[in-house]
């Protein structure tokens, strides 16, 4: 079967470029949405407490506790 | 007017090359939580629980965006593809249908415990829920990869006339279900999914060791994904090779656009780079005018299995309808390179991580950084290749 003969037969071509527009709006505001929550997660989210390096075990100032 | 024809294809491919994203993001996910989760209840090392909490969000959040952009595409088959739904339905609505009642409805259900239950379910139910969760995502996309790979070589079924209209009828469901692309298809997108995962967790983690911002979370979590990538970037290539092979016998019209050849011809090469000599060659590849950096007799070796001499059939001699040969010929050479560009990287990766120095290569890290989108945007150019290539046809013929 061609991808021509599967379109619904009623569809014309001003509402398919409607929901067209109509998608292609949600779609990117979805998308965008997504990518600015999964950055702020790994900004802000993951534990930032820093590794302790061997004899640097006391620095002030550099533990952001961050768990919950 | 816009022809509704090119106005749908269009509608479809924008939404679900969005979707794509987030199944791709939550299957990749899903080895790797059960692994944390694992090691979180044997070892109860802190590093751990911080690993599975926090990549938990980002799995929980990939799930619900792509449950709500893949909900559309369900619709899109009614309200745009009506007569391909009508003609074809009684085998193509079976899969969906139980991947969401199967599926989707086993994910949504255990992922509740395995986000807010760990205080509150033993840990053996919580690691349950973890496999479960993890089978969930990986079952979505068995059933609805079989629904496509029926599409692409289409088995077990007759076509009868109801009134006037040629309608697609199951008779052998185990023939239509497994039909020859499902499992080439599935293990490449399984895969493929492994891999991006791997490299987006890389690249951030690698992010944060270039700017000295480093914790042993994010060293833990650039081990992990290395190892994975260090597995799944090679096998993809071995794996891609044969499924290429598949292609050339059971879509010789797509694998022809793949490598832009119009002519019938016998010793055909491999090849590897391909350079348009002209502006007219990126809109219109033609094998005979491209500059080739070529494996000689190669893609008559591996389209035949074996035999130098054997002959590529050209699009000039399967139809007078081709597919977008631009588009899949190029999609092609990108993909394959940016596969190439992740086995790179995963030996590069490998290579300072046994010399001990793994975290103090900088361009190492920059490069995995800079790559960290790059697997998702390869699984796109690997589904371009699948469903441009195929076209004219919804339903090879």
């Amino acid at each position: 079967m061609k991808t021509s003969a599967g379109v619904s037969p009623s569809l014309t071509g001003t509402e398919a470029l409607i929901t067209l527009a109509g998608f292609v709006g949600v779609y990117a505001a979805l998308l965008g949405l997504y990518s600015y929550v999964v950055t702020r997660l790994i900004r802000e989210e993951a534990p930032t407490r820093p590794a302790t390096p061997a004899g640097d075990e006391h620095q002030p100032g550099a533990t952001i506790p961050n768990d919950d | 007017m816009i022809d509704p024809v090119i106005a749908s294809r269009l509608q479809f491919a924008v939404t679900t090359i969005v979707h794509i994203i987030f199944p791709v993001m939550s299957m990749g996910l899903a080895p790797f939580l059960i692994y944390f989760t694992w090691k979180d209840i044997r070892t109860e090392e802190q590093v751990y629980r911080q690993l599975r909490e926090f990549w938990t969000k980002v799995f929980a959040i990939s799930f619900v965006v792509g449950t709500v952009t893949g909900i559309v595409l369900e619709f899109e088959f009614g309200t745009n593809f009506a007569a391909f739904s009508t003609a074809a339905g009684e085998l193509f609505g079976g899969p969906l249908a139980v991947e969401g009642m199967m599926a989707f409805m086993l994910e949504a259900t255990f992922l509740g415990i395995f986000v807010f239950g760990r205080e509150r379910v033993s840990d053996r139910l919580y690691m349950l829920s973890s496999v479960l969760v993890g089978l969930g995502t990986w079952l979505s996309a068995l059933w609805i990869l079989i629904a496509n790979s029926w599409m692409q070589t289409p088995r077990g079924f007759e076509t009868v006339m109801e009134s006037g209209q040629p309608v697609v009828m199951l008779v052998d469901p185990i023939a239509a279900y497994a039909n020859p692309r499902f499992p080439w298809m599935y293990v490449h997108m399984q895969n493929a999914a492994l891999l991006s995962v791997a490299l987006f967790m890389a690249g951030v983690a690698a992010y944060f060791v270039w700017m000295n911002r480093d914790t042993e979370f994010w060293r833990k979590t650039m081990k992990i994904a290395l190892a994975v990538l260090l597995i799944s970037a090679p096998f993809q290539a071995i794996h891609g090779d044969a499924y290429g092979r598949h292609v050339a016998e059971t879509q010789p019209q797509k694998f022809a656009a793949m490598e832009a050849q119009y002519d019938t011809d016998s010793s055909v090469g491999l090849k590897l780079l391909a350079f348009p000599t002209s502006l007219q060659d990126i809109t219109d590849p033609r094998a005979e005018n491209l500059f080739v950096i070529e494996l000689p007799f190669v893609a008559s070796i591996l389209a035949s299995g074996g035999d130098p001499g054997a002959s590529i059939t050209g699009l000039n001699d399967i139809s007078s309808e081709n597919p977008p040969v631009a588009i899949v010929f190029w999609a092609f050479r990108a993909m394959v390179g940016l596969g190439m560009w992740f086995i790179l990287l995963a030996f590069w990766g490998g290579v300072r991580w046994y010399q001990g120095r793994l975290f103090d290569d900088d361009r190492l890290a920059q490069a995995l950084a800079a790559s960290s989108l790059l697997g998702i945007f390869t699984v796109e150019l690997g589904w371009i290749v699948t469903e441009v290539g195929r076209q004219p046809w919804v339903i090879q013929g």
